[in-house]
C-alpha cells in the first residue's frame, strides 16, 4: 500500500519541473516566478518576435536535421557491414560506435575544442555538425542495427533469385524491412541533437549559437520569462516528436532487445 | 528414370519452354567437379551431377553433408572454389544470382512481409520487367497452387501451408529453368507435409519444371524423386533412381541412411559364375550371394545389406544365422523383430498372418535368412569409417 503511494508520488513528481516551466511561461510579470502573477502570452510573442531567438532556433533545427541524416546514413552503412557482411572485429567496431555514450561529455567538449581549432572549425556551424554527429551516432546505431538484425537476409537472397538487381532489392526489400529502425534513428538523433547543451557549450561562439545553449546563457544573465516560453516550446516540440514516433512505430521498439 | 516433361497446363508455361526440350541429350544443369571450401573446411567435395530437363532430383543427406551449400552455389549465393556449374552447357559459376533463371524456395520461405500475396508472387515478373499480362499470370499461378482469391491477404494472415504455397507460386511464376527447394516442408506437421509432398509432385509434373529438392528425410526423398543424390561429408555417395537408392545402395552410408538395414561384414572366399561366397565375420557361416557389378579379389573385405522386410525367420537350422528374439513391435500388417546374433543386432520385418498365432516371445531361438535377390553386396573401403554418421 505504501509502495503504491510512493509510486504515485514519483509519477506526479517526475513531470513537475515541466509543468512548472510551462505554467510560468504564461506569466504577465517581467521576471521568472512561480506561482505566476497574471496570465499572458507576451513572452511567446516576444520569443517569436525576436530575430535573435528565431535565428538560433533555425540554427538548432538545421543542425539537428543534418546531424540526424548524416548519423543515420553512416550508421546504416556501418550496421550493414557488421550485421550483413559480418566483417572481422565487428563487435569491436560496435563498441567504438557506442563509446560516446559512456564518455564524459565535459571531456568530449575539451577534446573537441582542441580538435576543431586544429581544423579551424571552432565556433563554426560545420564544427557543430561534426560534434553532433559523433554524439548522436550511438543513438542512431542501435535502432538501425536492431532493425537490420531483425530483417532476414534470406529476403534479399529471395529477391535476387527472383531476378531483382541489387538496387531494386535495396529499395523494394531491404529499405522497407528496416524502415522502422531508420525512422526511429532519424527522430531520436534529431531530438538528441536539438536538445544538446553540455558539449555544444564548449564550442559555440559569436557566429554560431544553438537554442538550448542560448537558453542556458540567458538564464545566467537574466531571469526573463522568455526562457520559460522557449523551454515550453522545446518541451512541446520534443513531445510532438515522441508522439509521432509512438504513432508511426510504437514506443515498444525501444524497449525490445535486439 | 528420366521423366518426360508433361504438357504444361495452359498459360503457365509458355511454348518456348517446350521448344527448348528438343535436345534431351544435354543436361539442363551440370554440376561439374564442384568443390567448396570455407576457411579450410571442405563443405562440398568434387561433386558431379547431371540433371535432365523435367526431372525431380533430390539431394538427400544428414545436416552438414553439404547439400545446402551445393544448393546455394547453384542459386548463385556462393561461388565454387573449384569446378563449374553449367546450365544448358553454359558456365554459370560466376554469374550473379539475379542473372540466373533459377528459382529458390527457402527453408523459412522468406516471403516479403510488407507485401500482400499478389505482390509477393508478382515480384519476380516485375523485377524481370515481364509485366505484360502480369495480373493473369499471377492469378493463374495462385490457382495452380490452390490459392485463388488470396491476392490481398497479408503474408502474416495466412496459415503455414498457405505460406508454403505462396513461396512456391512466387518462384514458379517466372518459369525458371530449375527450381531449387531447400527443405521447404521441414517446419510443417506430418499430415500437412504428406499433403504438400503430393501437391509439389503434381505441380512439378504439370509445369514440367526441373526441381532440385533438398531434404534430410529419406522417406520424403523416396516418395517424390525421380533420382536421388545421397550426400555425406561433402561427397555424393550415390546418384540414382529412388528404387536403386533403396534396393541397390552403393555404399554402407547409403544403406544405413536410406531406410533401415542389416549390414553383415565378411571376406570373399570364392567368386564364380556371377556369384561370390563370403565368410561372415563372427558367425560360423558362409553365404553365397549375387556379385552384382563388382569384381572382387579373394580375401577382400565386403559387407552385405539386407532390408528388414527381406529377412526371413525360421525355427530350424536351415538358415545361415542363429539369433534370439529381443523384442518385437506390431504395426498391423507387419511385425518387426529386434534380434540378437553373433553378427550383431538385426532387424527382421515379417508379414503378420491373421490366425497365425502370437508373435514370437522374447528369448525365442530363431534362424535368419533372406531371399537371394534381396541382397546387396557393398565393397568395403579400408579406412572409410562410417562412425561419424552413426553418432
Amino acid at each position: 500500500m505504501i509502495a503504491r503511494y510512493i509510486g504515485i508520488a514519483v509519477l506526479l513528481f517526475l513531470p513537475m519541473p515541466i509543468i512548472i516551466v510551462v505554467l510560468s511561461s504564461f506569466t504577465s510579470a517581467g521576471y521568472l516566478s512561480f506561482p505566476i502573477k497574471g496570465l499572458s502570452l507576451r513572452w511567446y510573442a516576444e520569443f517569436l518576435g525576436s530575430a535573435d531567438w528565431l535565428r538560433v532556433l533555425g540554427t538548432s533545427a538545421l543542425l539537428a536535421l543534418i546531424g540526424a541524416v548524416v548519423s543515420t546514413g553512416a550508421c546504416f552503412a556501418a550496421a550493414w557491414a557488421v550485421v550483413r557482411h559480418k566483417i572481422r572485429f565487428g563487435a569491436t567496431y560496435e563498441t567504438i560506435l557506442l563509446a560516446p555514450l559512456i564518455f564524459p561529455h565535459a571531456a568530449i567538449g575539451v577534446i573537441m575544442i582542441v580538435t576543431l581549432s586544429s581544423l579551424g572549425w571552432l565556433g563554426t556551424f560545420s564544427g557543430l555538425v561534426l560534434v553532433h554527429c559523433i554524439l548522436t551516432i550511438p543513438y542512431a546505431y542501435r535502432p538501425v542495427a536492431a532493425a537490420l538484425r531483425k530483417s532476414d537476409a534470406a529476403l534479399e537472397e529471395a529477391a535476387a533469385s527472383l531476378g531483382a538487381r541489387p538496387w531494386r532489392t535495396f529499395w523494394m526489400v531491404t529499405l522497407p524491412a528496416v524502415r522502422p529502425g531508420l525512422v526511429t534513428s532519424l527522430l531520436f538523433t534529431f531530438i538528441i541533437s536539438f536538445d544538446e547543451v553540455t558539449v555544444t557549450l564548449f564550442l559555440v561562439g559569436p557566429f554560431v549559437m544553438t537554442l538550448p545553449v542560448q537558453v542556458f546563457s540567458e538564464v545566467l544573465e537574466s531571469a526573463s520569462p522568455i526562457i520559460a516560453a522557449v523551454s515550453a516550446a522545446l518541451v512541446l516540440f520534443t513531445s510532438a516528436m515522441v508522439f509521432i514516433l509512438d504513432r508511426v512505430i510504437g514506443i515498444q521498439f525501444f524497449v525490445e532487445r535486439d | 528414370m528420366i521423366q518426360t516433361p508433361h504438357i504444361p497446363i495452359a498459360s503457365i508455361v509458355e511454348t518456348q519452354n517446350l521448344a527448348r526440350d528438343n535436345t534431351p541429350a544435354e543436361p539442363i544443369l551440370s554440376i561439374d567437379h564442384v568443390t567448396k571450401r570455407f576457411d579450410g573446411a571442405t563443405a562440398v567435395s568434387s561433386v558431379c551431377i547431371d540433371i535432365m530437363q523435367g526431372e525431380f532430383v533430390t539431394l538427400l543427406g544428414p545436416s552438414g553433408c553439404g547439400k545446402s551449400t551445393l544448393l546455394r552455389m547453384i542459386a548463385g549465393f556462393e561461388t565454387p572454389t573449384h569446378g563449374r556449374i553449367l546450365m544448358r552447357g553454359e558456365d554459370m559459376s560466376h554469374r550473379p544470382a539475379y542473372d540466373r533463371e533459377i528459382g529458390l524456395v527457402f527453408q523459412n520461405l522468406a516471403l516479403f512481409p510488407h507485401m500482400n500475396v499478389f505482390d509477393n508472387v508478382a515480384f519476380g515478373l516485375r523485377a524481370r520487367g515481364r509485366t505484360d499480362g502480369l495480373k493473369a499470370k499471377v492469378q493463374d499461378m495462385l490457382a495452380l497452387v490452390g490459392l485463388d482469391g488470396f491476392d490481398d491477404r497479408r503474408t502474416g494472415q495466412i496459415s503455414g501451408g498457405q505460406r508454403q504455397r505462396v513461396a512456391l507460386a512466387r518462384s514458379l511464376v517466372t518459369q525458371p529453368d530449375v527450381l531449387l527447394l531447400d527443405e521447404p516442408l521441414s517446419a510443417l506437421d506430418l499430415k500437412l507435409r504428406r499433403q504438400l509432398q503430393t501437391e509439389l509432385k503434381r505441380i512439378q509434373q504439370e509445369t514440367g519444371i526441373t526441381f532440385v529438392f533438398v531434404t534430410h528425410d529419406q522417406e520424403e526423398a523416396l516418395s517424390m524423386s525421380d533420382r536421388i543424390a545421397v550426400m555425406n561429408a561433402g561427397r555424393v555417395e550415390q546418384f540414382g533412381s529412388a528404387v536403386d537408392t533403396y534396393h541397390r545402395p552403393a555404399t554402407e552410408f547409403v544403406a544405413r541412411f536410406v531406410g533401415e538395414t542389416n549390414l553383415l561384414r565378411g571376406q570373399v572366399q570364392a567368386a564364380s559364375g556371377g556369384r561370390v561366397t563370403l565368410k561372415l565375420d563372427n558367425v560360423n557361416a558362409t553365404v553365397t550371394v549375387p556379385a552384382g557389378d563388382s569384381s572382387l579379389g579373394l580375401g577382400t573385405d565386403v559387407a552385405i545389406s539386407i532390408r528388414p522386410e527381406h529377412m526371413t525367420l525360421g525355427t530350424g537350422t536351415d538358415q545361415p544365422i542363429a539369433a534370439t528374439v529381443l523384442s518385437h513391435s506390431f504395426s498391423g500388417a507387419t511385425i518387426t523383430y529386434a534380434l540378437d546374433s553373433a553378427a550383431g543386432r538385426l532387424l527382421a520385418q515379417v508379414p503378420f498372418q491373421p490366425g497365425g498365432g502370437h508373435p514370437l516371445p522374447a528369448k525365442a531361438s530363431v534362424s535368419v535368412g533372406w531371399a537371394d535377390t534381396a541382397v546387396t553386396l557393398i565393397p568395403g573401403k579400408p579406412g572409410h569409417s562410417q562412425s561419424d554418421m552413426e553418432n
